[in-house]
Order: structure tokens, then sequence, then C-alpha cells
């Protein structure tokens, strides 16, 4: 902050053609009182950083819940879908959104690529929501996530969010029957698989929704929301 | 854009009726920024001098729209009741 006031301050003085020290000793005394400008500034630091790791972790927490409580009712044993469920909701939904901007400035491909790669990383985890042992394909859910928040954080047509999950759950039979031969294929266990994968995209979409909502009420004060 | 260019911007845009302080601006920066309307980055000038700038995302321009329909909508709300300009 102070690295930033100063390269301010020396913009204003050569803008004004100030190059002595009596007028930057002018320029200064034209300003707000350092102390208050930093008491200001110290309190908008604290609140910007309880915005983003709060916001973070509500938004994890709806895809967690949407998705633990998909595996609930799916059967799985309560314990695997409470892990799942923090696993896919903390680590990945809010782990992402916690990093997110340390990336924004990339171009959309290397975003996406990094927020898969990132989300594909913190889902390791979910690896291990199983009865046997670590299943590497739980990561894909993982980064299923990541490129959905990713994607999704702008506007997109209808039709994206229908054919997405429907393009993953194909993914995921062919790599578990087709590739690794770990499942065998049954056609009961499309709509169930497919119905996981909307939860997650609608989950997705909600916690994108409800933390675009959350940053506009921080951005306005009180009386401009109206 | 950076800071004092912000600053500088709106005020002639304004025809100097409004000035931006550094008190106001900062704070409102870091606070669309950790929300990801905008994104920063410092960049090192020819003459040496860092400085910080600021750009517009995604999300900030999706804001930016609604807010300024928002605004339009009011204004028009407001002429309508005011009547025409004289």
């Amino acid at each position: 902050m102070i690295r930033e006031l100063e390269a301010h301050l020396r913009d204003e003085a050569e803008a004004r053609g100030l190059e002595s020290e009596s007028g930057m000793a002018t320029l200064l005394a034209e300003k707000e009182h350092p102390t208050l400008l930093a008491e200001e500034l110290a309190v908008g630091e604290g609140q910007d950083v309880n915005h983003r790791s709060g916001t973070a972790l509500a938004a994890g927490m709806i895809i967690g819940l949407a998705t633990g409580g998909h595996m609930l009712v799916e059967g799985w044993r309560w314990y695997i879908a409470l892990a799942f469920a923090l696993a896919q909701g903390l680590a990945v939904g809010g782990g992402y959104f916690w990093v997110r901007r340390h990336w924004l400035r990339l171009n959309p491909w290397a975003r996406m690529a990094v927020a898969v790669l990132i989300t594909a990383l913190l889902s390791i985890p979910l690896g291990f929501t199983t009865r046997h042992g670590f299943k590497p394909t739980r990561l894909l859910y993982g980064a299923f996530t990541g490129f959905l928040l990713e994607h999704h954080s702008q506007e997109r047509p209808l039709w994206h969010s229908i054919l997405e999950p429907i393009a993953f759950t194909a993914l995921m039979f062919f790599l578990e029957t087709g590739i690794l031969g770990r499942i065998r294929f049954s056609w009961w266990k499309v709509p169930l698989e497919l119905s996981f994968n909307a939860t997650i995209m609608l989950s997705v979409m909600l916690a994108v929704r409800f933390k675009r909502l959350l940053a506009e009420r921080r951005v306005l004060t009180p009386q401009e929301q109206g | 854009m950076y800071g004092y260019q912000i600053i500088e911007t709106v005020r002639l845009r304004t025809s100097g009726t409004y000035t931006l302080k550094e008190g106001a601006l900062y704070p409102a920066l870091h606070k669309l920024e950790a929300t990801e309307f905008i994104t920063s980055y410092w960049e090192t000038q020819e003459n040496g001098r860092e400085r910080r700038y600021y750009s517009i995302q995604p999300a900030g321009h999706a804001f930016l729209a609604a807010k300024t329909k928002e605004w339009n909508q009011f204004v028009d709300m407001v002429q309508a009741f005011v009547g025409p300009r004289l």
C-alpha cells in the first residue's frame, strides 16, 4: 500500500512538473493526513481479506453440500459422502476461489489450464473417498469442477450448461469401462452418474452467482444498494 | 489505468467538478479487486519507476453494464418527472 501511494505521489509530481523539495512539500500539504489515510486503507484491507475468505468458504460449501448430499441419496456411506463433500467443497471449491485472483491476468486458455490443474491437485483427497483405496479418476471430478468454475465465471449460453455434464459423463464412462475396465457398463448407471455431474454443474453455477451477489453488495455502499 | 491516471480522467471528464481523493480511490480499487471485478499488476516504467495498473475483468464489465442500465433507467425516470430541459 505504501509502495502504491508513493508511486501515486511520484506520478502526480511528474504530471505537475514538481521536481524540487518545496514542490513536493506543497503537494504533500494538499493531501489527507497520512495517519487518517493509513487508517482508512488498513480497515479496508482487513475487510477485503474477510470478504475473500468468507465468500470462498461459503461458495465452496455450496458445492460440497450439493455433491455430498447427492452421494448420500445415492446410498453411499455417510462418512464417504461427508469426506467427498469436504474435499470437493472446501479443498476444490474454496481453494479455487481463494487462489483464483493470482491468475486473473492470464489469457483465457491459460486461466482455464491453471484452474483445471489446480483443482485437480486440490482434489487429491477425493481419490481416497472410496472403499477400495486410492482412485485416481476421482481427481477428474475436481478438474471438472475447476473447469466449470472458470468457464462459468462469465455468462454462457444455456446449451453449455446442458452439454457439459453430458460430455463429462460420457468421458467418465469411456475411461472407467473402456480404458481402465474398472467397472462394467450398465445402462442404469448412466442416469445416476449424469445426475451427479449435473449436480456439480448446478452447484457451481449457484456458487458463482452467490459469490457475485456478495461481491456486488460488498462493492456498493448500503445507500447504493437500494 | 493507474491510480493517478484514474483521478485525472475523472477530473477531466467532469470538467473539474468532481475530484477523487486518494483516500476514496484506493480503498474502492482494492474492494473491486477483492471482488474480482478488476485485477492489478505492477509494471516498471522506462525511468525505472514502478506503477500499479488496474484492468477490468469480464465480471466487472457485466457489473458495469448492469449498473449503467440501472442508472439510465433512473435518469429517464427523473427526466420524465421533471420534464424536458428549458
